[in-house]
């Protein structure tokens, strides 16, 4: 483990999250009607509450280029250029801007906090802030600039049907990050 | 999990020689950012949306892609378009709505032209020359190049691990709550990410310059000897 360079040690883990995160939003998919909940966005706040903000935000970033190849790797199957043109680009590019934000407040929030509940609770409100809030403040502004149409009027639909298991997601993000504190398998 | 190794692998290029088909991916990217540009930015008419349309029927007989293809492609885009044009239809008039939508449309079935004619190796090229300009702010290139290509070989690895760790679940009769693969998954994640580094390490990587095979001629100093 400390025999390796840290920048290869860096892509290959970037690489390993960016493909877990393609596998998560197969394997967790559940429809709420005809809208699909995936896990894809519980990677997203894993990855940068795991691997801080710029190697967590790459790794999304990654997901998303693959998709622009033409490679479905979103769960949706959404590929090409419209990844970044269509109704719900605002969310993907919020997904790379949220990562980053989670692992910029769980980088340089947690090394002050030693009690275990506290840490808990700080994990759960980055990966809400980053991956919840920012992601959706992204979505409904892309979309009201999309149909220009004001964003207050636009959030009921684009935030309510979603907003439940999303923080659902950001506890057990918390819940994966503090376990894997806990046992030492991350460094806080 | 195993349709979906398959599935995620398989891209949606479609083999072909057309006019579309022989055009670099730099030409193609470039063109429907500038095709984006003018469709979003832009104030549009009827007259333009008109032009972009029959231009894009044009580019479609020119490709020869099935319309079913494209219809697929367009399959996971379109409940999400309904939805937000049903939404918008609440705040804004019916006609102003529908253009908008229309638009959106017109750049998805843009972009179905530019994916559904470009090999993902073509894309893969494109990507490692602009990362290139990332030797301008002091990062080694080959970095993002390289994730983009491991990320490929990691999907069926991680989608192996996460099926043995099922698998392993279901063997002790553990079969709900799946999110507690998650867990697992990570370690998995964090035991394998040395052990590749390691290997890639052992292969020289990564490279500061280019290797080349170097000419080694005869000299006359050496016809002295």
């Amino acid at each position: 483990m400390k025999t390796h360079n840290s920048a290869v040690y860096s892509v290959v883990l970037v690489a390993l999250f960016a493909a877990l995160t393609v596998v998560l939003g197969y394997m967790g998919r559940i429809y709420v009607g005809p809208i699909p909940i995936t896990m894809q966005s519980l990677a997203v706040m894993l990855s940068g509450a795991a691997l801080g903000a710029v190697r967590g935000s790459f790794a999304v970033m990654v997901v998303l280029l693959l998709a622009v190849c033409g490679i479905p790797t979103l769960s949706t199957g959404v590929v090409g250029m419209a990844v970044f043109s269509d109704i719900m680009a605002g969310y993907r590019i919020g997904w790379v801007l949220g990562a980053f934000t989670t692992g910029l407040i769980v980088q340089y929030g947690l090394t002050f906090i030693k009690n275990i509940k506290i840490k808990a609770l700080f994990i759960f409100i980055s990966c809400l802030i980053g991956g919840v809030i920012i992601v959706y403040i992204c979505g409904v502004l892309w979309a009201a600039w999309l149909y220009d149409t004001p964003w207050e009027k636009l959030w009921k639909a684009w935030v309510l049907p979603f907003i439940l298991p999303d923080i659902i997601k950001a506890f057990l993000a918390s819940f994966i990050i503090l376990n894997l504190i806990k046992f030492k398998i991350l460094q806080n | 999990m195993k349709n979906y190794q398959a599935k995620s692998i398989k891209s949606a290029y479609i083999k072909g020689d057309s006019f579309l088909h022989r055009q670099s991916a730099g030409l193609k990217v470039i063109a429907v950012a500038f095709i984006g540009i003018c469709l979003y930015i832009l104030p549009f008419s009827a007259f333009a949306l008109s032009l972009f349309s029959f231009l894009l029927m044009g580019l479609i007989y020119a490709c020869h892609l099935p319309v079913q293809l494209i219809y697929i492609y367009l399959r996971p885009f379109l409940f999400f378009l309904i939805f937000a044009t049903c939404v918008a239809l609440f705040y804004q008039p019916p006609a102003e709505a529908l253009t908008y939508s229309y638009r959106i449309l017109l750049m998805i079935i843009y972009s179905a032209l530019f994916v559904l004619t470009t090999p993902v190796s073509g894309m893969m090229a494109l990507f490692e020359r602009i990362f290139g300009l990332c030797q301008y702010i002091g990062i080694n290139p080959q970095y993002p190049a390289m994730t983009l290509t491991l990320t490929l070989r990691a999907i069926p690895l991680m989608s192996a691990a996460i099926e043995t760790i099922a698998e392993a679940r279901e063997a002790r009769g553990l079969k709900a709550r799946r999110y507690l693969i998650f867990l697992p998954a990570f370690m998995a994640v964090l035991k394998t990410a040395p052990m590749m580094s390691q290997a890639l390490e052992a292969r020289g990587w990564p490279l500061w310059q280019n290797p080349s095979l170097q000419d080694i001629s005869l000299q006359k100093k050496d016809k002295r000897r």
